[in-house]
């Protein structure tokens, strides 16, 4: 086969084309990085060590290597195409190097420790979100379902529009403060080291509770007013009228032609949605102290320590990008209208 | 015909009053929007009557003694101040009813800044892309995709954190808006590729009317209600944005932004104090805003698409 | 009601049946600024293995009928009144679940060619089986993969399909080839009626001729009563035997089809067959004047005489003027255009 051909057969194939859309976020996100910084023509990475350095202490010696060899790399008088290399090599590697603040903690130990908290902890709440809100959703949309749920999601629908945060300060004073059901702070209890164990492991769900709650209640009015949306429209089909001339059962129409299509847009939103949740638990994790990558990111904004911050606002992005790879890759498999071989 | 030139009159003889019965009439149909305007007007007449009647000037730190419940005496003025003030103070003796009435036209404008712009440019390049097709679409699409992957607030933390001066209001009005573009785009995007295919655009085209004037005056006024519902949904996000990236320490130290308040509130552990009075209520005015604005896009889409108006 | 095993037929209705029997059918919209009568006490009737179509302007209610005969009526609409006995059973008198049953099984619908009928995200052969499922069988009753390709096979071939469109999606289809697939799916359970709403708008010419022979094929051969609503006069004088004019949504002429084009005897019809280009007849295209009525509010009275400006709100009488051949007689009007 002609070298062209075989070409052009990878080129209009979609996983392909998902993964360099992937492979330009990732190009996009760590050029910004690198380049917003540099904008304002000072370099507040090199002040900052330079003023850590300064403060003396055991570290002194170090952190004045530290900006030495910053600047062979980095500094200004070097052409920008050089520094921007630099900066790539190191990027590709995952070498974000130490932490300014907790010097000589390399960033990604930082990172390592709290990603594991955040990764639980979200997953699991996207996923409760999702599942329950679909649903939710799928049956408020639907015209035979029984009224009375209506008045029960609407309160729900309404907690959609406010951030997660400030349901997290609710919830706190209520329940932590005020009820005492639940701890006011921290991934695990105060003075314990994390071990596997069931009475740590229960601990962690303990103080996960309320973190999580805010977080699915917050997010379940999106979930299930996007369904509702579909299903209502999907309703005044064409399909769904012929179908029900066909005289099929309730439930068949509910599930497999309603359910089944008004799916497909929810879990592109889903795709689209991952930046907004990680975003949002951040001010959460803060707000409850929780160990995960938002509580280190509002430390490191805190200490003004640039290394940890442009580290874990890349990995997030690779993250998130990869995410958004897979489910987007994955949902050819649900509607058979978009192919894997032509462009998708 | 008869009948047309008599309708015509009948329009421009409408008077305001019953234009007013008509929009009311609306409102009544539409509860969606008409409680969102309900809970917007609510905070302008609060606002208005804060400005009027009370000493707005004490939002600043150390405008009296701290930690003081309400109404609680202060000890710092013991005779001018015996009853304490209406919100009581925070940690760093702020008058919480100052920082209210004075942080809410303060968050308020940064939205409105960020919305406003984010729409123009959205709808710019929304209009750009699905007229003119071909790879002016293409790169346009793509780097609205790339923009919505990526979550904006990484990236204004990104600025802020690079800013060594902070920002002022205005300031973060215009950082907002670099990330506030993405969203109406794609969706306007959206709207103008059904619009395009529609007979009266055709028409335009062939009657030889420039690509410019047929988006302008063709498009553009049938999609206006549809922006609108965009512009307020713009200002929620900028909105949300914002008071993120001020609740992180962020923004404007020296403002009392709502974002702000909330900022100093975690820092001073207020509920751990339990001192409901302070971060109360810039939860309830947050909540107030953010369910009035959904309200509101909710009670815009539905005027905007007639096929998800409730009754015919 | 049949309870025949899967692959037998029902006994097929003797010719002298009637089909269909429409009496009296009411179908009003509620809308804020009064009550819109789509449909506005319609009667007809029909024998088994006869072709009748409906014909009128948007807007006359005829689309509306064909919901209501299958009792598909959504809100804001509602049926209003009147009786549809097929079978002997008035299907608006009984409950849902029944009615259920005797949608596809008694009463079938082809939907309009322009729409899209078909689920897009299902198979073709799911979507032919999963009406047989919901209705002859229950769960102990599964077909084996071997039966149930059997049936697939069997109603693709009836309508001209090749083997493997069954395992194809709507989308891979065209607009003709998925109208015959809604075809096979109508005809799927022997019904005794079929309702096919405008089958073949939106197809080209040529389509629309083996869609039509398809339908009408099927039709025969299962000697099912057809109401065919449409607007193409042309489709309308080659397929039916009978036809039925509507306006403001009221049946205004209904008759065979021969003579109610060669000598309509209601004005409106009379204007509808003069609008008519023909091959033979070179001289300019005449429109029927004014515009359609608008249903909200209709006084009562004859609709058309509004039409051309007179007036006559007498109780119009609906007569017998020939064999089978019924008109709404309204003095007033009766001479327009002739």
């Amino acid at each position: 086969m002609a070298i062209k051909n075989i070409i052009s057969i990878i080129i209009t194939n979609y996983v392909f084309r998902r993964f360099l859309f992937f492979l330009l976020i990732i190009w996009i996100a760590s050029t910004a990085i690198f380049l917003i910084p540099r904008l304002s023509g000072q370099d507040p990475v090199k002040e900052k060590l330079l003023l850590e350095a300064q403060r003396g202490g055991h570290m002194q010696a170090g952190l004045e290597e530290m900006a030495a060899s910053y600047s062979a790399k980095f500094g200004l008088d070097k052409p920008l195409i050089v520094q921007y290399g630099n900066y790539m090599k190191d990027l590709v590697r995952f070498d974000f190097g130490p932490s300014i603040a907790y010097f000589p903690k390399s960033v990604n130990s930082l990172i390592g420790d709290s990603v594991v908290w955040t990764f639980g902890l979200l997953s699991v709440c996207t996923f409760l979100a999702f599942f329950i809100g679909t649903i939710a959703g799928a049956l408020l949309g639907w015209p035979k379902s029984p009224n009375f749920l209506q008045y029960v999601f609407m309160p729900i629908l309404t907690l959609a529009a406010i951030p997660y945060y400030l349901l997290a300060l609710v919830l706190i004073y209520i329940f932590a403060f005020n009820l005492d059901w639940f701890p006011l702070f921290g991934g695990y209890a105060v003075a314990q080291l994390p071990e596997w164990s069931f009475s740590f492991i229960g601990q962690v769900i303990h103080h996960a509770i309320l973190p999580a709650s805010s977080i699915v209640l917050a997010s379940l009015g999106f979930w299930a007013l996007g369904m509702r949306g579909m299903m209502v429209t999907n309703q005044g089909e064409d399909f769904m009228i012929a179908a029900e001339a066909k005289g099929l059962r309730s439930i068949r129409l509910f599930f497999n032609y309603a359910v089944r299509n008004a799916i497909l847009p929810q879990t592109t939103a889903l795709a689209l949605s991952l930046g907004t949740v990680f975003t949002g638990s951040v001010l959460v994790e803060v707000i409850f102290r929780y160990p995960g990558l938002g509580n280190t990111l509002y430390q490191a904004i805190k200490l003004n320590d640039f290394f940890v911050i442009r580290g874990m606002i890349f990995i997030v992005i690779v993250t998130l990008g990869l995410a958004t790879f897979i489910i987007d890759v994955t949902y050819p498999l649900l509607d058979p209208r978009v192919s894997y071989k032509k462009g998708g | 015909m008869a009948t047309a030139n008599a309708t015509t009159q009948d329009l421009t003889a409408k008077t305001f009053r019953r234009r007013l019965e008509d929009f009311w009439r609306y409102v009544k149909r539409n509860p969606s929007l008409g409680v969102g305007l309900g809970l917007f007007l609510s905070l302008f007449l609060f606002v208005a009557i804060g400005y009027a009647t009370y000493e707005v000037e004490r939002y600043r730190p150390l405008s009296g003694g701290p930690d003081l419940a309400p109404f609680e005496k202060d000890s710092y003025n013991p005779v001018t101040r015996a009853n304490g003030y209406i919100l009581g103070t925070d940690r760093q003796g702020r008058d919480v009813m100052a920082v209210m009435i004075a942080g809410i036209p303060l968050t308020l404008q940064i939205g409105l800044i960020a919305g406003l712009i984010g729409i123009t440019v959205g709808t710019i390049l929304a209009f750009m892309a699905a007229y003119y097709g071909g790879w002016i679409d293409q790169v346009i699409s793509t780097i609205v995709d790339v923009g919505l992957t990526i979550p904006g607030i990484l990236i204004l933390i990104v600025i802020a954190v690079n800013l060594q001066s902070g920002l002022s209001v205005p300031q973060m009005g215009l950082a907002v808006s670099a990330v506030a573009w993405v969203w109406p785009a794609r969706t306007i995007r959206a709207q103008v590729l059904v619009m395009r295919e529609q007979l009266y655009v055709e028409i335009a085209r062939l009657s030889g009317t420039s690509g410019f004037s047929i988006m302008f005056k063709e498009m553009l006024p049938n999609l206006a209600p549809y922006i609108g519902a965009s512009l307020v949904g713009s200002v929620a996000s900028a909105i949300l944005a914002s008071v993120g990236l001020e609740a992180l320490g962020l923004g404007p130290f020296d403002s009392p932004t709502l974002g702000m308040t909330i900022y100093w509130n975690i820092q001073f552990s207020s509920i751990l104090h339990g001192m409901w009075w302070w971060f109360g209520p810039p939860i309830l005015v947050l909540a107030m805003i953010f369910v009035g604005l959904f309200l509101m896009t909710a009670g815009l889409d539905e005027w905007s698409n007639p096929r998800l108006r409730k009754r015919v | 009601m049949t309870t025949a095993k899967k692959t037998s037929k029902k006994s097929s209705p003797s010719k002298s049946e009637i089909g269909i029997d429409v009496q009296d059918l009411k179908v009003h919209y509620d809308t804020p600024d009064g009550v819109v009568k789509a449909v506005d006490g319609v009667s007809f009737s029909l024998r088994q293995g006869e072709r009748m179509a409906l014909v009128g302007e948007s807007g006359s209610g005829k689309s509306t009928l064909a919901m209501a005969l299958m009792r598909l009526t959504r809100a804001p609409g509602r049926i209003a009144g009147g009786k549809v006995i097929v079978g002997g059973q008035d299907l608006l008198d009984i409950d849902e679940e029944q009615m259920r049953l005797q949608r596809l099984d008694e009463v079938a619908l082809v939907p309009q060619g322009a729409m899209n009928s078909l689920n897009p995200v299902m198979k073709i052969k799911n979507q032919l089986l999963d009406g047989l499922y919901d209705h002859q069988l229950n769960k102990t009753d599964k077909l084996s993969k071997e039966e149930q390709n059997d049936i697939v096979q069997a109603l693709l071939k009836s309508v001209d399909l090749a083997p493997a469109v069954a395992e194809m999606y709507p989308h891979e289809l065209s607009g003709g080839m998925k109208q015959r697939v809604a075809i096979a799916i109508a005809t799927s359970m022997q019904p005794r009626v079929i309702v096919a709403d405008e089958p073949t708008s939106a197809l080209d010419v040529v389509v629309q001729r083996n869609v039509m022979q398809t339908l009408g094929r099927l039709q025969e051969g299962l000697h099912a009563s057809i109401i065919l609503i449409g607007h193409d006069m042309g489709l309308v004088a080659q397929f039916s035997d009978h036809v039925g004019v509507m306006y403001a949504g009221r049946l205004v002429e209904v008759g065979p089809v021969k003579t109610v084009f060669k000598a309509p005897k209601h004005p409106y019809t009379r204007l509808l067959i003069q609008s008519l280009p023909t091959l033979s007849n070179k001289t300019d295209f005449i429109g029927i004047p004014g515009l359609p009525a608008t249903l909200l509010n209709l006084p009562e009275g004859c609709a058309f005489c509004l039409r051309i400006g007179k007036e006559d709100k007498s109780k119009i009488p609906w007569v017998n003027v020939e064999k089978d051949h019924y008109i709404q007689e309204c003095k007033t009007c009766a001479d327009y255009g002739k």
